[in-house]
């Protein structure tokens, strides 16, 4: 046009802030959907577990080496500490936000989230099984109890697979005369070689002679529970309604860890480790002559512990030699009721099946047992220390009874085992303290 | 003849709102504040009201709520722990902040002298209450140990038995009361070292010229004066102690045997961990009128005494 005016080629302000701003909305606009486009592409799922120093390295390095192979899935792993785990995990699974894959006890499980409806069966397939049945028939028939509802519906794998059996301090035993191989067999034997480990200060007991956890409500539950499952002795009846909290084999049960400190005095609860994230401290610390241990414990054996090399593991003292039984308990890997999304749920699935794909790397790094037919005859079994005894304990293991409302129960019989252990009261006054309110506890 | 229009400059223009300077003032403000009305509303004013709701139902954290009605209040009457709650809050508030109280006046006098270096003891007594009670309350926790300093550096040297600070039910309480003490003290030394500083030095000087003694000073003219800020201390202190949660939580998690278990630490279990949501609401109401009845009665008294 031969009229119009020519352009300005120099830069003024307002031009300038126009090209600016031009450029921002550009960018404004392609970056979301340059995001979108990734975020199409990308499935992000949160999967959470409890402290465990052995574990979350593994994990960590499992879940590494997942996203590298499948770039379109991204897992947020997150760690709780261990006394925040069972509320924390329990409140995010209420309110909606908890993780995609949760990793819970065999307790909480039954108790609260398979009742609950807060976990979803498992897909067989999706797991790579070609049906449910092979899923069973792939793990030793006891493996999947403790995430089996009545109905035979399977809600988790299980990432660690426990037997309780005890530790002893082999160097304690020779410093004393005694003969590390032949350890207790019943809870006299206890009693007997206890008041010859133990060592005093003045009043204070500096090495107890056999030591027990005082970590949480938790522990309380599985240290009685192991000893009430020797005397037969349960929280509530079969019924589920009739408290049997105070029946002369629970105040036997009781009575054992009572005796330890009241009547024995190789065991002294104000001296105990409450702090640590390390559930066995005080034995790693060399502070204990005997205790029950778990196969995972001896994941958390370090070079640098106190113990060393003086420790063996050996058979639980039983209540009656004659019968005995050890209790079982396990960790599931399980996706929560609210992950619907079919993405979400096929990454959940592919990340659990990978993280039970390699139980000899459990085993071998984590003493983690992922009960597989045959897995006590792996290369990383035999060579797991004292395969032996955990194999015998195990083919004597039970699950604990589950109570309703067990988390209630739970914090009503720590305190019940507090005022026997702390204030001396005797068992079967403390457990008959304790009706009332587990019957309030199991109704409401 | 006709008309000129004069234009009407007096009377206000018809179908238009206008403020005066100090209307339109206000409005700023308020609209400076509706920002934080708003947060106070979501994050003080819902929950309030909510908690009130779901004292109502029967709610678990992961079923939906049931109406229940005052069922939840009804339960309370026969729980012997809310009971033993709420018997260790007000002993934890009476053996905590009478001492603090006392001791922190006693305090504040001496530093509200010319003596050498009271801003160095000042900030001394301040620092741990600008440090958090669960930094506090770990640390403690081993200090109270059965081998920790308390017992090892202190009792040992006395010639006296080491004490199971954390797990005697005895002991645990103290031991809890000894650490909020020791936190607490300096923020009430900072309120009373504002409310001496407060009293016109001239009644004094005209007190001393009469002749009075410093007991009488302090009884006839310091504590009179000092009755707002006292007032105040004793609301706050009850108002504190009464929602305690931190120290119990971290350094006995309640026990032993429900030793230390106090109403905010009883709430939280209720709640989170028992997943009783309706009954742990329920005691929420509960706490909030004991603290606004016993608010109440502090304001009376000090009332009655003016």
């Amino acid at each position: 046009m031969a009229n119009s005016t020519p352009r300005d080629p120099r830069i003024n302000r307002r031009r300038f802030t126009q090209g600016v701003a031009a450029t921002a909305a550009a960018a404004g606009i392609t970056a979301p959907a340059a995001r979108l486009t990734g975020a199409q592409e990308q499935t992000t799922i949160k999967f959470w577990t409890h402290t465990h120093p052995p574990m979350v390295d593994l994990n960590t390095e499992l879940v590494e080496a997942f996203m590298a192979e499948n770039p379109d899935i991204v897992v947020e792993y997150e760690i709780i500490p261990n006394n925040e785990f069972a509320t924390k995990m329990l409140t995010s699974m209420g309110t909606g936000t908890g993780p995609d894959i949760i990793n819970m006890d065999d307790n909480q499980m039954r108790s609260i989230y398979m009742p609950r409806g807060l976990v979803q069966p498992v897909d067989p397939v999706a797991l790579g099984f070609e049906s449910l049945d092979a899923l069973k028939a792939a793990y030793i028939p006891t493996a999947l109890t403790g995430a089996t509802d009545v109905d035979g519906a399977v809600y988790g794998l299980p990432s660690e697979f426990n037997v309780t059996a005890a530790i002893v301090n082999t160097a304690a035993f020779e410093e004393v005369g005694l003969d590390p191989a032949a350890p207790p067999a019943s809870w006299d034997d206890v009693w007997t070689q206890g008041m010859q480990l133990a060592v005093r200060d003045g009043d204070t007991l500096t090495r107890r002679g056999f030591g027990w956890v005082y970590l949480h409500a938790g522990w309380y539950h599985n240290q009685l529970g192991t000893l009430m499952l020797q005397t037969g002795g349960e929280y509530v009846a079969e019924d589920g309604t009739t408290v049997t909290v105070n029946s002369p084999e629970m105040a036997a049960a009781l009575g054992i860890w009572h005796d330890a400190i009241h009547v024995h005095g190789i065991e002294d609860p104000n001296v105990a480790n409450t702090d640590s994230t390390v559930p066995y401290q005080d034995v790693l610390d060399g502070n204990i002559a005997m205790s029950f241990f778990n196969p995972w414990g001896m994941g958390l054996i370090t070079p640098d512990a106190a113990i060393g090399e003086n420790w063996s593991i050996v058979p639980l003292p039983q209540a009656n030699p004659d019968a005995p039984v050890t209790p079982l308990y396990a960790y599931y890997f399980a996706i929560n009721a609210l992950t619907t999304d079919e993405a979400k749920k096929a990454a959940a699935n592919k990340l659990i099946g990978y993280l039970t794909s390699v139980p000899d790397r459990w085993l071998a790094e984590v003493a983690f047992i992922q009960p597989r037919v045959g897995w006590e005859e792996s290369e990383a079994a035999l060579a797991m220390p004292y395969i032996d005894v955990w194999s015998s304990e195990m083919l004597k293991g039970q699950f604990l009874p589950v109570t309703p409302n067990a988390e209630q129960v739970d914090a009503i019989m720590m305190s019940t085992i507090q005022s026997s252990l702390l204030e001396a009261v005797p068992p079967q006054e403390a457990l008959d303290a304790a009706v009332p309110e587990i019957e309030t506890a199991i109704s409401s | 003849m006709q008309r000129t229009a004069v234009p009407d400059v007096l009377s206000p223009p018809r179908g238009r709102f206008r403020l005066t300077y100090m209307q339109r003032r206000n409005l700023w403000g308020f609209l400076f504040a509706v920002p934080a009305l708003i947060f106070f509303a979501i994050f003080a004013i819902y929950p309030i009201l909510r908690t009130f709701y779901l004292s109502l139902y029967e709610f678990s954290v992961v079923d939906p709520p049931v109406y229940v009605g005052f069922e939840n209040f009804r339960n309370l009457e026969n729980d012997t722990r809310f009971h033993q709650a709420i018997v260790n809050s007000f002993l934890y508030v009476f053996s905590t902040y009478i001492p603090v109280a006392i001791l922190a006046l006693v305090l504040a006098l001496a530093l509200n002298t010319p003596i050498r270096a009271r801003g160095f003891f000042r900030t001394i007594y301040f620092i741990p209450v600008v440090m958090s009670w669960v930094v506090v309350a770990a640390i403690w926790k081993l200090i109270f140990n059965r081998q920790g300093l308390m017992n090892t550096l202190f009792l040992e040297n006395l010639g006296i038995a080491p004490k199971n600070w954390l797990t005697d039910s005895e002991w645990a309480p103290r031991a809890i009361v000894i650490m909020s003490a020791w936190k607490e003290l300096g923020f009430f030394m900072v309120v009373f070292l504002a409310g001496l500083q407060a009293i016109p030095s001239d009644l004094y000087e005209a007190a001393r010229v009469d002749g009075s003694s410093g007991w009488q000073l302090l009884r006839h003219i310091t504590i009179p004066l000092l009755k707002p800020t006292i007032l105040f201390v004793s609301v706050i202190s009850m108002i504190t102690g009464l929602q305690v949660f931190v120290p119990q939580w971290v350094m006995t998690q309640g026990g032993p045997v429900d030793a230390t278990l106090v109403m905010s630490l009883n709430i939280y279990r209720t709640a989170f961990v028992f997943l009783e949501g309706g009954r742990a609401a329920a005691m929420s109401v509960v706490l909030f009128l004991i603290i606004g009845a016993v608010t109440l009665i502090q304001f009376r008294l000090a009332r009655m005494r003016d």
